[in-house]
């Protein structure tokens, strides 16, 4: 290959970077659908002292992760940096493990946050997968430069 | 830079996970650990007193944590079928198909779960209860079944814990609630009870008998200091042969005989016994000296104030801190309701005596006046008490008493009273006087002015009645007070002894009844109104007494009666909506209309001759207060009008000119397709 020239090869993935567009778009409207139903649930529900709280902080810290990860997800893989691939992969452990407290474990869970969140679970395996594989092609291609 | 916001990120995520999950951790248990069985003690007392069997406490029938106890509470009678109680064991299907309902307090959990867990214990009976809420906002896990229980009904067996829960919980409580203990201030303040002591040392308060709901004396009512009253109210008699001389309320001396005014409540600071408080104070004190033997003598002399000055076998009567009463005048009255001249020389009020003769209670209390001169808070430095004595014949049954109460300032001049600052107050005597015209002394001109009575309660006046219902003679009228609508009425009575003679003198007496002797004519129209300020008053209105001429018709009537008067006040209120000031407008006088007034009798009285017989007719005087008061009314500016075009190819795919509105029937059609489906496809 390297005889050719100054050829460049494409090695970004186009499957991850829809899917990284798709979740940003979903999230959002993830994030306002969990705020609202913790509006729902705070007036409707009765909570212990400081659940309700600290289940909307960690929803906040939630949406500041994910972000992050999006970016340099799909900078990363626009760029083909496996830095910022290998940071977007290891934000998708707090984002799973978050994801997965309001779908389990959190104080309510309504069907619609089961619903979300498993939309939410399915986007965030697919990335990781493809992410991974990504990350993998541009090591590759590193080591042959 | 990026790996450190990860790390950050990454840490704080988890922290707050794990203090989630723990707390969820600690409400789930927290009920279950409340249900343990809490004997601290007698684990502790285990290893001293080895193993008694005895003391094993008996075990306590527990339920499990956050489940729904009492599934069947209709389930009463063991071992046998309860009626209409589809969950009792002992029915059969057959006892079942007999019950008109089903009487089990049916569970009533949060419906907001997807599918409610209890549902499976209904399926077996033939009345389907579904309450499965299946929306998407149901719980569809719930990590909080705690909040449909009930915890922590742990058997208590100590003392503190009782209290402690008692403090807790409780609400009301039916057992003794330490009374204040009673504080005497230096001074009399106004509202305060007038305290007095009698001649056994007693302490009471100065009453003033007021009406109750009945009309009859209150006599448990109290006067407040410097808080003016003139009360009115009914006392009655089984016998007045028995009790004209025994009844204490008809006796005069009752009223302030033996009785002295403290002047101020300060004299009972020195009377109160150790208080409650102070005994536990010299209780601590004592216990401490056991310890500390050199500070003995100071809590214990503190803690009695008291006891050091007042002597416990002094009568407080004797104290110089009390003020006597003192006799002012006595009004008499005699058998036919005349003031005339006592006849008993000052110094002392006879009691009552019954003249068993004439049947007469003569010097029985009309009514009771005290006049009480204060010094601020230097207290009260002298009570006069007044009388109105008269006589009462035994065959009333009741007698109307009076009571006043008057607060006067030491050395001061008595002010006049308005009845409002500019506007009259509610409950305030309308002010009302006569037209006067005087010569001026000094320049000779014509000075016109208004002449007042200086007697409040004598300015705009009703009838009144007597105890009995008949017509007062004039002097003691009811007076009008400014925002109450009132109708007050009286019984004259008209015997048929040529009833036709009597006429003009009959109308002459209810008139006098209906007005009172010199009308006012006049009336202020602020409460403050200046008396030489003529343009400040309004005329009354109307006529000054009846129009028509009373004339007697054949033997039993008389035509042209006026019976009744009434009185409108018309007022308007001024100055800021925030604080009316309320202003009369005018004042009317109208007479009722002439009537016929017949003297008919009933039945037996009839026959009897009907001579001394009397019937009674009704005469009423009314007062009623009109708000003519005008609110203000906004102006509001019109709506601005839009100035609204559409753009010129609003309808574009339509219509392509930039004339509006020229649809074809079949652009219409096609647009009312679209729009019900897509009403219908919602």
């Amino acid at each position: 290959m390297a005889a050719r020239g100054r050829q460049t090869i494409i090695l970004s993935s186009l499957p991850l970077q829809v899917l990284y567009y798709l979740n940003g778009w979903y999230f959002g409207f993830f994030w306002i659908a969990e705020a609202l139903m913790f509006v729902y649930k705070g007036q409707v529900l009765p909570f212990p002292s400081t659940n309700l709280a600290s289940e909307i902080v960690l929803l906040f810290l939630l949406g500041i992760i994910e972000v992050i990860r999006l970016f340099f997800g799909s900078k990363g893989n626009l760029t083909e940096r496996i830095i910022s691939m290998v940071v977007s992969i290891l934000l998708c452990l707090p984002v799973l493990f978050t994801v997965l407290f309001f779908l389990l474990w959190q104080t309510y869970v309504l069907r619609a946050e089961v619903i979300l969140c498993a939309i939410l679970l399915v986007f965030l395996g697919l990335e990781l997968v493809l992410g991974v594989a990504a990350m993998v092609s541009f090591a590759r291609a590193e080591t042959f430069r | 830079m990026a790996a450190t916001f990860h790390i950050l990120f990454f840490t704080t995520c988890f922290v707050l996970l794990g203090i989630l999950l723990s707390a969820r951790a600690q409400t789930t248990a927290a009920p279950g650990s409340t249900q343990l069985p809490t004997t601290p003690a007698a684990s502790t007392a285990a290893p001293t007193t080895p193993a008694p069997a005895t003391e094993a406490p008996a075990t306590q029938t527990s339920f499990p944590v956050n489940t729904n106890v009492g599934s069947c509470t209709c389930d009463l009678t063991r071992s046998a079928c309860d009626v209409n109680c589809c969950c009792d064991p002992d029915c059969t299907s057959q006892d079942a198909q007999s019950f008109s309902q089903c009487l089990e307090n049916l569970y009533k959990p949060d419906d907001r779960l997807c599918v409610q867990d209890h549902i499976i214990v209904f399926e077996n009976t033939q009345f389907v209860s579904n309450l499965e809420s299946n929306n998407l906002f149901c719980i569809y896990t719930d990590n909080y079944p705690a909040r449909n229980y009930y915890t922590g009904a742990d058997v208590v067996d100590t003392e503190q814990a009782f209290q402690n829960l008692l403090q807790t919980y409780e609400t009301t409580s039916y057992s003794q609630v330490d009374s204040t203990a009673t504080v005497y201030e230096d001074f009399y303040k106004s509202g305060d009870p007038v305290y007095t002591v009698n001649e056994s040392g007693a302490q009471g308060t100065l009453g003033l008998p007021k009406a109750d709901i009945t009309s009859n004396c209150l006599d448990s009512s109290v006067a407040g200091f410097l808080q003016d009253e003139t009360t009115s109210c009914t006392r009655e008699w089984d016998s007045l042969a028995d009790q004209c001389e025994t009844s204490p309320s008809l006796n005069a001396n009752i009223y302030y005989l033996g009785l002295k005014v403290a002047r101020t409540p300060a004299l009972f600071q020195s009377t109160l016994p150790p208080t409650t408080t102070g005994t536990t104070v010299t209780v601590t004190a004592v216990t401490t000296a056991v310890m500390t033997t050199a500070n003995v003598t100071v809590p214990v002399s503190t803690s009695q104030p008291g006891n050091t000055t007042a002597d416990n076998s002094t009568n407080l009567f004797d104290d110089p801190d009390l003020v006597n009463f003192t006799l002012a005048n006595i009004t008499c009255q005699d058998r036919q309701g005349h003031i005339v001249t006592c006849g008993f020389t000052g110094g002392s009020v006879p009691g009552p005596v019954y003249n068993r003769t004439s049947g007469f209670c003569d010097n029985m209390v009309l009514s009771v006046a005290y006049t009480v001169t204060h010094n601020g808070s230097q207290g009260i430095s002298a009570v006069e008490v007044s009388f109105t004595l008269g006589s009462v014949h035994s065959t009333q049954t009741s007698v109307q008493q009076t009571s006043a109460i008057t607060f006067n300032k030491q050395d001061s001049v008595a002010g006049f009273r308005r009845s409002g600052n500019p506007g009259y107050v509610v409950g305030e005597p309308l002010l009302a006087g006569t037209l006067v015209e005087t010569t001026s002394t000094t320049s000779g001109e014509q000075v016109r002015s208004i002449e007042v009575s200086s007697n409040r309660n004598s300015w705009l006046t009703m009838l009144s009645s007597t105890a009995d219902g008949s017509c007062l003679s004039s002097g003691d009228r009811t007076p009008v007070v400014f925002g109450e609508d009132m109708r007050s009425g009286c019984l004259v009575t008209v015997y048929f002894n040529n009833i036709t003679s009597v006429c003009t003198l009959l109308q002459n007496t209810i008139t006098d009844a209906l007005q009172g002797t010199n009308p006012p004519t006049h009336v202020a129209v602020y409460g403050n109104s200046q008396l030489d300020a003529v343009g400040d008053w309004v005329e009354i209105l109307g006529d000054n007494e009846p129009l028509v001429q009373t004339t007697g018709f054949r033997t039993t009537t008389c035509r042209n009666v006026v019976l009744g008067m009434h009185i409108e006040v018309l007022y308007s209120n001024i100055g800021a909506l925030s604080n009316p000031q309320p202003k009369i407008l005018a004042v009317r006088r109208r007479f009722e209309n002439p009537q016929d007034i017949t003297f008919t009798c009933v039945g037996t009285l009839c026959q009897a001759g009907g001579g001394q017989t009397g019937q009674q007719f009704e005469v009423v005087s009314s007062v009623t207060f009109i708000d003519a008061s005008t609110s203000p009314t906004a102006s509001l500016a019109e709506y601005p009008t839009i100035q609204t075009q559409l753009p010129f190819d609003f309808f574009y795919p339509f219509q392509t000119s930039s004339a509006v509105l020229h649809l074809s029937f079949k652009k219409i059609i096609y647009i009312t397709a679209f729009v019900i489906f897509a009403v219908i496809n919602r």
